[in-house]
């Protein structure tokens, strides 16, 4: 297998303000990114050749391309859309990229767009997975909630320690967001406020879940020898993993529920794809899939950010902070930055393509020096995850 | 191919207080709900087994907020129970005030019973499900 690096580049993104986006439709959030990706890139609607989109739950059936050939004025080009839970944005750029790698086309737009707030999602589901005889009410909460007591319990941490550990996550993120003008929430937490919060799926309480938000973000990518032509800043795709797991955990017996091995495996596909060998040192910035505290930290040993049973000294230290040796979720996360599913893969992406220019919105948010970012997003679990890494400069 | 065990003669089964596992006669392994094809190794050969409806909860989670239409149950404690005989289920444990879930539930050992609980628009009916309750 050949690797993918440096054969694709992003020269253009764009990402809209993420929240309750009562004020627009669907339409307007993936014109609101388009516009703004096309403009970074220099071109026009009409040099896109075709169109990946990435969108969830709006409206579940029968969507196709036709929710942003008219938005967009693409009505004559290939529009593709997919739907794989929380990896949508990342399976949308994957699939632009590849595109690019066939031969196919030049210049592609790679789109994610979420009306989440009125499409009546609220994240939680029927609690049956399209299994008719599994019901246990499981809710996406409930799913994640899953995961501390197994990790609490593997490494001797009571669930006030735990909880106290986890917290410090959603304070981080709140943090990191609060700086940031296109986030959902604006607001610092404290970890007392975590601690106190209503529970919503034990341990978790309301601030160990991320935010469900209206959103859209946009990236357009062309070959790599052509990407100097659009910018002088153009940012190297390095390597892509996807992995999928059991859709159902009792299809997976004894796989410890305190690690995923879909998220091992895409991990390790594009740091192969990267020649990353130590992601912990090579890496400068990381925006993963926060959707609840405790899942961010079961990433840090999936992703081999910590060693095993290590994340709690990494947390304890700050080595996650802006300051720290490895900065994830710079931006605040899908706990802060909020989460428009089919968006958040780009989004993700788009904070570490502005970072990797040294264009991050507010210098005091800027990582100094980062060359290197991943952006990963996690549907489960233990279902898909999907990872990519980015550079800016070949090599 | 056929169906070895359909959901309706598993949910049937439990109805009875029956836990009906399909085991393949290619790995030994235990299938449990029934699935068209053995979930360790992928074999078709499978025979029902009946298991002994004893385990432990490997993680649980207690739900405060639940999904739509079922706010009237909340609050309720999933577990995930791994079997005697190998096979990880999922169900909601009774037997304890979900408001005084700790730690503790951890390993213990429950047995495996049912409840009927009611259909919705997106179901065919009332279904019997695994329910668990302390050794």
């Amino acid at each position: 297998m050949e690797s993918i690096k440096d054969k694709v580049a992003i020269v253009g993104m764009g990402c809209t303000k993420f929240g309750e986006r009562w004020d627009v439709g669907i339409h307007d959030l993936a014109i609101e990114a388009t516009y703004e990706a096309i403009e970074d890139a220099g071109i026009g609607l009409e040099d896109i050749q075709a169109c990946f989109l990435g969108t969830v739950t709006a409206p579940v059936l029968g969507v196709g391309g036709g929710l942003v050939s008219d938005a967009l004025k693409l009505r004559d080009i290939p529009i593709i859309r997919n739907e794989n839970w929380c990896t949508t944005g990342h399976i949308a750029l994957m699939e632009a990229a590849m595109s690019i790698m066939a031969g196919m086309f030049d210049v592609v737009l790679a789109l994610g767009v979420e009306k989440l707030k009125d499409t009546g999602y609220p994240g939680l589901g029927t609690g049956r997975g399209m299994h008719p005889v599994l019901e246990a009410r499981r809710t996406a909460p409930g799913s994640f909630g899953m995961i501390a007591p197994a990790y609490f319990k593997k490494y001797g941490l009571s669930n006030e320690e735990g909880k106290k550990l986890i917290g410090q996550i959603a304070v981080k993120n709140h943090h990191n967001g609060s700086m940031c003008p296109k986030a959902h929430f604006h607001n610092e937490i404290t970890l007392e406020q975590v601690l106190k919060a209503p529970i919503i799926a034990w341990p978790l309480g309301l601030f160990d879940c991320c935010g469900n938000s209206d959103g859209s973000a946009a990236a357009i990518l062309t070959r790599s020898d052509m990407a100097k032509s659009f910018r002088d800043d153009p940012i190297y795709l390095k390597g892509v993993g996807v992995s999928t797991d059991s859709m159902l955990p009792h299809n997976r017996p004894e796989f410890g529920w305190t690690s995923f091995g879909a998220m091992v495996k895409s991990s390790q596909m594009a740091y192969e794809h990267a020649g990353i060998r130590n992601p912990r040192e090579e890496l400068d910035l990381a925006e993963v899939h926060d959707c609840f505290t405790i899942t961010e930290l079961a990433i840090y040993e999936d992703l081999c950010f910590s060693p095993r049973g290590g994340a709690r000294e990494d947390i304890e230290s700050g080595f996650f902070s802006l300051e720290g040796g490895l900065p994830v979720n710079v931006d605040g996360g899908l706990k802060c930055f909020g989460h428009p599913v089919g968006a958040s893969g780009i989004r993700m992406t788009y904070e570490v393509y502005k970072q990797l220019q040294g264009k991050a919105d507010k210098p005091e948010r800027q990582i100094k020096n980062a060359s290197r970012g991943l952006s990963h997003t996690f549907g489960g679990p233990p279902q898909t995850s999907a990872v990519a890494i980015f550079g800016n400069e070949k090599g | 191919m056929d169906y070895k065990l359909t959901f309706k003669d598993y949910a049937d089964a439990l109805t009875k207080g029956k836990l009906l596992g399909l085991k393949c006669n290619n790995c030994g392994k235990i299938t449990v709900p029934p699935k068209m094809a053995c979930q360790e190794c992928g074999e078709t050969d499978l025979e029902i087994v009946e298991m002994n409806k004893k385990g432990k909860i490997v993680t649980f989670t207690k739900v405060n907020v639940a999904p739509e239409g079922r706010e009237n149950e909340i609050p309720y404690i999933i577990a995930l129970v791994q079997l005697e005989e190998g096979p990880w289920i999922m169900g909601n444990l009774i037997d304890i005030d979900p408001e005084k879930a700790t730690m503790e539930l951890m390993d213990r050992e429950v047995k495996v019973g049912f409840r009927v609980f009611p259909g919705d628009k997106y179901s065919p009916g009332n279904q019997p499900r695994p329910l668990f309750s302390f050794a």
